[in-house]
């Protein structure tokens, strides 16, 4: 039995906080993960790894974000998800003794044969059972146990009745999906994009046809005429921001968040509001108050609708998307804070989007409140003054009233 | 090499009989998706009546947490039929069985997974007894793996191919975004073709979620020399009619004997004729064919793509 929460000083103190699990595509986005507040952060090597379009990790790579992330006192997790082929066998051991020797904390594994070997071999790090296992009910948890597993992270179809059933009967850890985009398709389970693409998606080259328009017939005939809204099979991304507190109290021992290939800017806003979202809850469960500042924090970097996934039940039309509308982020990310100075009051950035004399920036960090402030003066590297930044990592001076730290983001608020 | 069929009616079983095929898979109350669903009382009667048959029953799905203690109890149900083994992709399923130490032959099934000899000699140790090899991947692979692994292994010789399955009610959410009327309940009615490509799938919906099948059949009628290794020959009736189900476990049933009297090259051009009298659409999937899925070598094809449509 988990023990979640305990009396401290006459008040309800969650003990129990989940790990906090985010995504990183390079070790840009690992280390602005871990600053603002992920617990953990899981990447992708260069081999036996899905999502072969990002831009996977190397071996020194993946060295130097467990340095940085054993800094903040966080971990590393290294997907080793594919679906293994008869020539994709050479090599593994070494690999996950490599792994094991720079310091991973865990790595995820989908193929059993995986899983035995690093068991086998006796290395310090855990072994994690992929979610492209689509892993539903606690027997199949406990197949995973007896083979040794460390962890096992389940299938997003898995609603939060089923998961507080599962809570109540395991003694595995449980890694749960919170944010992120969804398979619409049982993980694992999906060869659209091997027929339609010859592209593997058990090995990492999922070219997302399931997000293509098709035209539905009946008898042959075509249903969707001209103007009719084509058939897709594409799923809105989920966002559990609203039921953080349920999750905490089940004992949930992870939060995942989905996402290897988003932005810097993503990932920052999305960790971050999720990290102040737990600390905030396991403070003072019984006076959490939910409110809609998180979720409002998230919609400036979505670029796709939130849905609750498959949280409640089975997902109805209004969790999927069939027209593709274009969602934008109600906010833009334009600048990183390289350095402050609190006397002439103008900080240093490194610029990554287009903004101008005039717009409203808002300041985001994981150490303070968001700041607002309009751009009035702003400068080049030879401290000319500007009136526009349209150079992307082009180092530039603006003047900001408020005092910012390094690793600070700025992101142009949108009239929406 | 012995043929195993997907059973489409109980009472097209004597047919299959007759043609000497002995061996079946049944759908039943927990099957991820079959020709047709019988009952516990029509299995039980389909084995007492066939005591010389083997038969697989189909608990082939991925199992919520609040369905796993009744698919525990149609186990064991099944555990006192002399039914032959259970055909699974659940791993939950396997645990059930191990634990109440029941001895059927666990045939290990998940339509995407079973892609390498290594890890299924891996899941031997687990419990699993035999196997159905992944479509997806070319029939050099298929013969390398079946002689690397050490359990009978069952190979889809003919059908229509698992493309993919959803837990969602795909269909009734597009009719319910679109306004548009179609039967999103028929299992043959429907089919999707993406724009810009050839390819057409079947697609229904059950209460399990949405089922994606390819429109084409996959076919071995002529590759019996390659295959011969095999222990199962499976051959998929789903989206078949009863007569295109008979004639193709009739045409199988008779190249295998063929095969086994020394005729067979001499009589597979005949059988092929037969097929292609069918007039269904047949092809090779993958047992041919590669897919790619570094980067690197993505960018390569599309590029020899682009290429080629210039």
């Amino acid at each position: 039995m988990r023990k979640i929460s305990q009396i401290i000083n006459g008040k309800r103190k969650i003990i129990k906080k989940p790990e906090l699990l985010a995504p990183a595509g390079n070790l840009e986005k690992l280390k602005v993960a871990i600053m603002y507040g992920a617990d953990a952060v899981f990447v992708g090597g260069k081999e036996f790894s899905l999502r072969s379009q990002a831009s996977n990790f190397s071996l020194e790579d993946i060295q130097e974000g467990v340095e940085f992330a054993k800094k903040y006192g966080a971990h590393i997790h290294v997907t080793c998800n594919i679906i293994l082929h008869q020539d994709n066998l050479e090599g593994l051991k070494d690999y996950l003794k490599k792994l094991d020797e720079i310091g991973v904390t865990a790595i995820i594994v989908a193929d059993p044969y995986i899983m035995k070997i690093a068991k086998d071999m006796k290395l310090g790090l855990e072994v994690h059972v992929s979610t492209q296992l689509s892993t539903l009910n606690s027997q199949a948890i406990s197949f995973y146990q007896n083979m040794g597993m460390d962890r096992v992270v389940l299938g997003r179809e898995v609603t939060y009745d089923d998961l507080k059933r599962i809570m109540d009967k395991v003694d595995v850890d449980i890694e749960y999906f919170i944010h992120g985009a969804m398979c619409i398709h049982y993980s694992g389970r999906c060869m659209l994009s091997n027929y339609l693409s010859r592209r593997d998606a058990n090995r990492g080259g999922c070219s997302q046809s399931c997000r293509w328009y098709y035209d539905l017939y009946q008898d042959g005939e075509l249903v969707n005429q001209e103007n009719d809204m084509p058939f897709s099979m594409s799923s809105k991304d989920m966002s559990l921001v609203a039921h953080i507190g349920e999750l905490i109290e089940l004992g949930v021992d992870s939060f995942k968040i989905e996402g290897r290939m988003k932005s810097v800017h993503y990932i920052a806003t999305v960790v971050s509001t999720y990290r102040k979202l737990i600390d905030t809850y396991c403070e003072d469960p019984d006076h959490f108050q939910q409110s809609d500042y998180f979720e409002k924090e998230l919609l400036k970097a979505a670029n796709r609708a939130f849905c609750h996934g498959f949280y409640y039940e089975h997902p109805t039309v209004n969790e999927q998307l069939f027209n593709m509308r274009d969602e934008h982020p109600t906010q833009e990310f334009v600048m990183r804070i390289v350095d402050y100075d609190k006397e002439t009051k103008l900080a240093k950035i490194e610029q990554r989007n287009y903004f101008k004399i005039g717009d409203q920036i808002e300041v985001f960090s994981p150490h303070h409140d968001n700041l607002c402030f309009t751009v009035k003066k702003l400068y080049n590297e030879d401290m000319e003054e500007i009136d526009v930044a349209n150079h992307p990592m082009e180092i530039l001076y603006v003047e900001i009233p408020y005092q910012v730290l390094s690793n600070d983001m700025g992101r142009k608020v949108r009239n929406v | 090499m012995k043929l195993i069929i997907s059973l489409n009616r109980k009472e097209r079983l004597y047919d299959y009989v007759s043609m000497g095929i002995d061996c079946f898979i049944l759908g039943g109350q927990y099957s991820f998706y079959a020709p047709s669903y019988f009952s516990l009382d029509d299995i039980s009667q389909m084995v007492k009546q066939y005591p010389q048959c083997s038969f697989y029953v189909a608990v082939n799905a991925l199992y919520d947490e609040h369905e796993i203690e009744a698919v525990e109890a149609y186990i064991d149900a099944l555990s006192k039929m002399a039914i032959h083994g259970i055909l699974f992709q659940d791993f939950g399923v396997l645990q059930i069985v191990k634990n109440k130490g029941y001895h059927f032959d666990m045939m290990y099934a998940p339509e995407t997974l079973n892609t390498n000899a290594m890890t299924l000699n891996v899941l031997k140790q687990q419990g699993v007894t035999s196997a159905q090899l992944a479509r997806v991947i070319p029939l050099e692979e298929q013969l390398s793996i079946h002689q690397q692994v050490h359990m009978p292994l069952m190979l889809q010789v003919h059908g229509v191919e698992y493309i993919a399955a959803s837990k969602r009610a795909l269909l009734t959410n597009y009719q319910e975004a679109s306004g548009l009327a179609f039967d999103h309940k028929s299992q043959t009615r429907l089919t999707i073709q993406p724009r810009n490509s050839d390819y057409v799938f079947h697609i229904y919906e059950n209460e399990r979620g949405t089922h994606i099948f390819s429109k084409t059949r996959l076919y071995m009628l002529d590759l019996l020399n390659q295959i011969q290794s095999f222990e199962y020959l499976y051959i998929e009736t789903l989206m078949m009619s009863d007569e295109e189900a008979i004639e193709v476990a009739s045409l199988y049933s008779d190249a295998l004997k063929s095969f086994e009297k020394q005729t067979y090259d001499r009589d597979v051009k005949a059988y092929m004729q037969l097929l292609y009298q069918l007039k269904t659409p047949i092809d090779r999937g993958f047992l041919f064919d590669q897919t790619v899925y570094k980067l690197e070598d993505v960018r390569k094809m599309d590029h020899e793509k682009n290429q080629s449509n210039h």
